[in-house]
């Protein structure tokens, strides 16, 4: 099939064929049927907030300018930045405290947006110290949109236990997004899985001119999910009371599970205020498996994102565009060789600490296309980047030393006019990351006191 | 008893129990002491805000008083989580009490009493869904394009219970999953309808749509000529035109149809027929025809089988006929016999489907659906006995813990009689069900499993030594392909034909491809092989033997175009030995960096030898203590490269050095001394099989308590000649393995948590 566009509307309305999307591209023609009543749609964009996670660190120096000026200029890692000069800060001496020592990697991946204490563990006991701050996000905002929030990367879960390394769990190091401390939010990795996600959350069994609590919808076979759903939801609290307290944990989790699919059948029958973008978005329904090339995986599943964000089914996502310790093959990087955790360890061996840095770099980069991207959809007016937030960066400083002070942060977009970029805002040494994530929690509507180990917000962000 | 333990272990503790006096002479002369000095400041058992009380121990026999604790005081000091902040313990000190305790709870480990472990309520895993799957439904469903990977834990292996959540994101899954699956595996009749228009009302009519796929709409007309426009809309999509098809034939009262074909999903679809022109639309009928599709003969056996019908075949009670399928299905998806009560919810679905018309079969498929979906199905259920003791597990949970065990899939026919007559506790009955179940060919995925995930061999070619493209020459998929295979076979054939495990050591065999052959360069000395699958073959030479020395292996425990004698070491200790040794220790000053001298710049080259790199480990005492045992191993192996060939020079020439000597005095030059070494060390090695088997058996964390039973499990062993079969068979013998415990289990590992070191660290 040759490659097709996807309307907007097909993505809103659902209509028959919401899985169906090959042949459904080819029914939809140019021009679709009116827009939604009114009295469905918002006045004006929303706001999105973005987290982009980087591995293993950063060159120091490479990264951070000279001087203390709010006026910097680009270092060899922010060069790829450069058409995006006014639309990102430099975050300077934010930390998280908790994840100091221990061990380079492991405990500065669920804490990265957590601020929490992550205990090691081989795996029975996991806890990333703290719910992570999109999870929370979603907790409070998710019913608004179609999916509360969408979790994307480019790496199958690590396995094993790292000895050598303290004996963490490795899937500490696969998951930056947990829903409480127990519990790692799994990422999708393979494209058409999360593309069609969008379009299943869409699905909407409400067919125009029907009551939706008119019978022929209740009986029908879009409502099939909801009576297996109820069924099994029944069983598992049968099998509940006679289980064991371990049983218990595991069958909460199923029941939970169970729970989020029916809470987003319901949600769709409810008439959320959405907004509407006009137009089209340019990406094909990718095919099945992942990408032969790592550049290409990442772009799509930043692609997806971006189409998340634009048809307003998620404002809340994450993306971690390696695992931590990742020590795939990089060779697609002119000049580099093996993988980058290797040379992250570069012993200031000029060589080495070429390539590492080609590497980090090559991540800023597409972060930049991700943010180019935002930046190039009008949303009345405004671009969608205006309408977000999108923090980036790592949990360590550098790869070479795992230091935790003055981790690499930054955030880009306008948060709807609350946010002036383009400045390096260097803020008091060890103040927690947290009041970062305090401030846009309070941007984006969520009022908390505190979050993580949070004492007071990012005053000037503004 | 005999334990030969660590040779440098050996060298401070007396290795029988003959002995166990001098033992306990031992931890009060110089055990003790050292932890006195470096833990009472936080655990004085004087102080009674103190609850960790493990100093009160005086004399050897006392670690048996709290078993666990002591095991926590070996695992924290190894894990180097205590003593915590700046500590004078010495790393010699450290490793030593560490492995002091270690050994002394497990010299006395039966003294605790019987024990049995209580498993996590564990889910399938991905490989078992999809084995559970292919027994079920004869359908082959790849899971891993729709399901996240499994996480693993415990002793290191997809089949830890602890390590099987449930994300969110599954039940998603499953529901998803299930569909295609039964869509696959049950055929709905191809739809044809025709629905009454009412011309002057709304033209629009409901439709269940239940095949993704093409269907010909036809709207016949009223009048032989229309003058208007007619055309189709689907559900709110913008309208189609209908084409006007003249009718076939001649003469008076034919009418021409307006016809289009689309493509549907499932679901309820409203269609309506969109007429513009003057008066009320001059239709009478429309008609949906499913584009035929006939399935393929095996597709239509597989249907019968599980529906005992043909594909629209006309069923006299047909909710009957569907009680009766859900009875058999039922009784095979939660792997134990079924009750009224378990079919009663499933069929409330059937009659939802039936009452909106539904065809038979897609009444079952939703029945069946919501099957594959519930929790019995889907976890391994067991039931718990709330007060303390061993129970027996019920007849029909053991079967399906010796079939997810041999075959990761649900147990037979076979197994589900014998469970149904009672007859599943007996050890005869038991032992002759192993060796059934290992001749069988499903057991290779256990093979296949258990060698993967404790060699970490699975990710070669992955995540471990990825495809290159400077490789490409000679290390191609096909090539990580074999290269995973060759150990998984050499266990496989261990286990089919009852031969000793040793040989996992030493086998003087393995099974090589043609492009094996070349990746091994061995052209010249396997002159006549040729074969494209996997072939037993002895090796020409002495160079390689059992699976340390596989290709797999040797890169698994390399970096990027350098060796390490470090992992390889470290990997022996961790993964062969059961031996691990501490991480590194914070802040460890980096070793001197290379220093670059004219050949820097050439690509892989270093500029000083590795081992004079490494060396540089035993200067510092800090690094000595754990090089001393990793290094002089992985210098043994330093003739396989990074890719795991064979090499005589390393990249700069200098002639490989292979030789080592462990602080305990064993002197070896190569892998085939090491090999003698190892051999010496068959204890550490036999009990480390049997703990991994064993932790991928029951699907937990191992616990002090399982201390026992790894022991008996071994000296059983060892007395059969180290037969595979025979520990297959004990394991599955064993109490853990046929029993759980009620009430509440502590839970205390038995060992320190299972190193995979794939590239622990780096050297610097």
């Amino acid at each position: 099939m040759p490659a097709k566009r996807i309307s907007r509307r097909t993505i809103l309305r659902g209509t028959g064929a919401a899985l169906a999307l090959p042949w459904l591209e080819s029914m939809m023609p140019e021009s679709m049927a009116a827009a939604p009543a009114p009295a469905s749609q918002l006045a004006a964009p929303p706001l999105r907030s973005v987290f982009l996670y980087m591995p293993n660190g950063v060159v120091p120096e490479f990264w951070t300018p000279a001087g203390d000026a709010e006026q910097f200029e680009l270092t060899p890692h922010l060069k790829p930045l450069h058409d995006l000069r006014n639309d990102f800060s430099l975050l300077e001496n934010l930390w998280n405290a908790k994840t100091v020592g221990r061990n380079g990697h492991w405990p500065k991946v669920p804490a990265w947006l957590s601020g929490g204490y992550v205990e090691r563990t081989s795996g029975d006991d996991l806890d990333a110290g703290g719910t992570s701050v999109d999870q929370l996000l979603a907790q409070k905002l998710g019913d608004r949109t179609a999916l509360p929030s969408l979790e994307l990367g480019v790496e199958a879960t690590r396995t094993g236990i790292d000895t050598a390394g303290g004996g963490f769990a490795r899937m500490y190091g696969s998951f930056i997004s947990w829903r409480d401390p127990h519990t790692p939010v799994a990422k999708e990795i393979i494209p058409q899985l999360a593309f069609d996600r969008l379009f299943r959350s869409n699905k909407s069994p409400v067919i125009s001119g029907l009551n939706p609590d008119d019978p022929r919808l209740l009986t029908s076979l879009q409502r099939d999910e909801t009576s297996i759903l109820d069924l099994v939801r029944d069983q598992a609290k049968a099998l509940r009371k006679q289980g064991s307290t371990g049983d218990r944990v595991r069958l909460d989790e199923y029941f939970e599970s169970v729970r989020s699919v029916e809470q987003r059948l319901e949600a769709s029958l409810k008439p959320q205020k959405r907004w509407i973008n006009q137009g089209k978005f340019p990406l094909e329904r990718p095919g099945p498996g992942i990408p032969q090339t790592r550049p290409d995986h990442l772009r799509l599943m930043m692609d997806i994102m971006v189409l998340a964000l634009w048809s307003d089914t998620t404002r809340i996502g994450t993306i971690m565009t390696a695992d931590a310790q990742t020590n795939d093959d990089h060779t697609f990087i002119p000049g580099m060789r093996g993988g980058m955790h290797s040379v992250s360890h570069h012993a200031e061996e000029p060589v080495r600490k070429k390539q590492y840095e080609m590497c980090v770099t090559w991540y800023v980069e597409q972060v930049a296309y991700f943010l180019k991207r935002l930046k190039s959809l009008d949303e009345g007016g405004t671009t969608l980047l205006d309408n977000a937030m999108v923090m980036f960066g790592c949990g360590i400083k550098c790869g070479n030393l795992h230091l935790e002070h003055d981790l690499p942060i930054a955030l880009a977009g306008g948060g709807k006019g609350t946010i002036k970029q383009g400045r390096r805002l260097r803020y008091p040494k060890e103040t927690p990351l947290c009041n970062l994530y305090l401030s846009m929690l309070q941007r984006m509507g969520v009022e908390e006191k505190s979050f993580g180990d949070s004492n007071g917000i990012l005053s000037n962000l503004g | 008893m005999t334990t030969r333990s660590l040779a440098f272990v050996a060298l401070l503790i007396p290795t029988s129990l003959a002995s166990a006096q001098t033992v306990a002479d031992e931890f009060a002369r110089t055990i003790r002491p050292v932890l006195a000095q470096n833990c009472t400041a936080c655990h004085n058992p004087a102080n009674p805000k103190n609850r960790i009380n493990f100093l009160k121990a005086n004399t050897a026999k006392d670690l048996e008083a709290d078993r666990g604790l002591w095991r926590d005081v070996a695992t924290q000091l190894r894990n180097r989580t205590m003593p915590a902040g700046e500590s004078k313990l010495t790393e010699d000190d450290r490793l030593r009490v560490a492995h002091y305790i270690d050994n002394r709870l497990r010299l006395t480990a039966c003294s605790a009493g019987d024990f049995a472990g209580a498993v996590a309520l564990r889910r399938l895993n991905r490989r078992e869904y999809r084995n559970t799957i292919r027994d079920l439904l004869g359908i082959d469903f790849n899971v891993s394009e729709i399901f996240p990977n499994d996480g693993t834990g415990g002793s290191g292996f997809d089949t830890n219970g602890e390590t099987l959540y449930v994300p969110p994101l599954l039940a998603e899954r499953y529901l998803e999953a299930a569909q295609q699956i039964l869509d696959r595996a049950i055929i709905t009749p191809d739809l044809l309808r025709t629905h009454t228009l009412e011309p002057g009302k709304d033209l629009a009519i409901l439709q269940s749509i239940y095949v993704d796929t093409d269907y010909d709409i036809r709207v016949a007309a009223s009048a032989p000529q229309i003058s208007g426009k007619l055309s189709l809309q689907v559900d709110d999509a913008t309208a189609v035109p209908l084409v006007n098809t003249p009718p076939r034939g001649r003469g008076p009262g034919l009418l021409p149809t307006f016809n289009v074909r689309l493509r549907l999903a499932r679901g309820l679809r409203k269609i309506a027929v969109v007429y513009e022109g003057a008066g009320p639309a001059p239709v009478t009928t429309l008609t949906l025809q499913q584009k035929p599709n006939p399935p393929a003969p095996d597709k239509l056996a597989q249907h019968y089988r599980l529906l005992g019908a043909e594909p629209g075949a006309d069923i006299l009670q047909p909710r009957k006929a569907a009680e009766q399928v859900l009875q058999t299905f039922l009784r095979k998806a939660y792997r134990r016999p079924v009750e009224t009560t378990d079919i009663a919810p499933f069929l409330t679905l059937y009659d939802r489907a039936a009452e909106r018309g539904d065809p038979y079969e897609e009444r079952l498929k939703l029945a069946l659906r919501a099957v594959l979906v519930s929790p019995d199905f889907l976890f391994k259920m067991e039931r718990r006995n709330e007060r303390p003791g061993i129970y027996p597990v019920g007849q029909f949970e053991l079967a399906s813990r010796l079939s997810y065990f041999l075959w990761s899939t649900s147990p037979d026919d076979e197994l589900l009689t014998l469970a149904a007559q009672g007859r599943l506790q007996d050890p005869k009955v038991l032992a002759a069900q192993v060796d059934r179940m290992l001749d069988d060919p499903k057991s290779r995925t256990f093979s296949g499993t258990f060698i993967g995930q404790w060699l970490g061999t699975q990710d070669l070619g992955g995540r471990v030594a990825p495809m290159l493209t400077e490789l490409n020459t000679f290390y191609t998929p096909p090539v990580a392909a074999d290269l995973r295979a060759e150990p998984i076979l050499i266990f496989e054939r261990i286990l089919s034909e009852n031969r000793s495990l040793l040989e996992l050591l030493s086998a003087d065999y393995s099974y090589l491809t043609d492009r094996l052959v070349k990746f091994y360069q061995l052209e010249d000395k396997l002159k006549d092989f040729h074969s494209d699958t996997p072939k037993l073959t002895q090796w020409p030479d002495s160079r390689r033997a059992g699976i340390i020395t596989t290709g797999a292996v040797m890169a698994l425990t390399s970096h990027y175009r350098q060796t390490s004698p470090v992992i390889r070491g470290a990997w022996i200790l961790d993964t062969i030995l059961g031996t691990p040794v501490p991480p590194p220790p914070p802040n460890v000053p980096a070793l001197e960096p290379v220093t670059c001298k004219d050949n820097c710049a050439v690509e892989g080259k270093t500029a000083v030898g590795m081992r004079n790199r490494i060396l540089a480990h035993r200067v510092n005492p800090v690094c000595s203590a754990c090089h001393n045992l990793m290094d002089p191993m992985g210098f043994a192996l330093e003739h396989f490269d990074w890719t795991g060939r064979w090499r005589d020079n390393e990249f700069d020439g200098t002639p490989i050095d292979g030789t080592g000597a462990l602080p305990s005095g064993e002197k070896f030059n190569g892998a085939t001394e090491l090999r003698k070494v190892l051999l010496d060390k068959k204890d550490d090695f036999t009990r480390q099989v049997t703990s991994k088997i064993l932790g991928y058996a029951l699907g937990r964390s191992l616990q002090d308590g399982d201390s026992c039973t790894i022991q008996h499990l071994a000296d059983t062993l060892q007395k059969d000649n180290y037969r595979a079969r025979t520990l297959i068979r004990e394991i599955v013998l064993s109490t853990p393995f046929r029993s759980s415990q009620g009430g509440k289990v502590t839970l205390t590992t038995a060992a320190p948590p299972p190193p995979r070191s794939q590239r622990p660290m780096v050297v610097k």
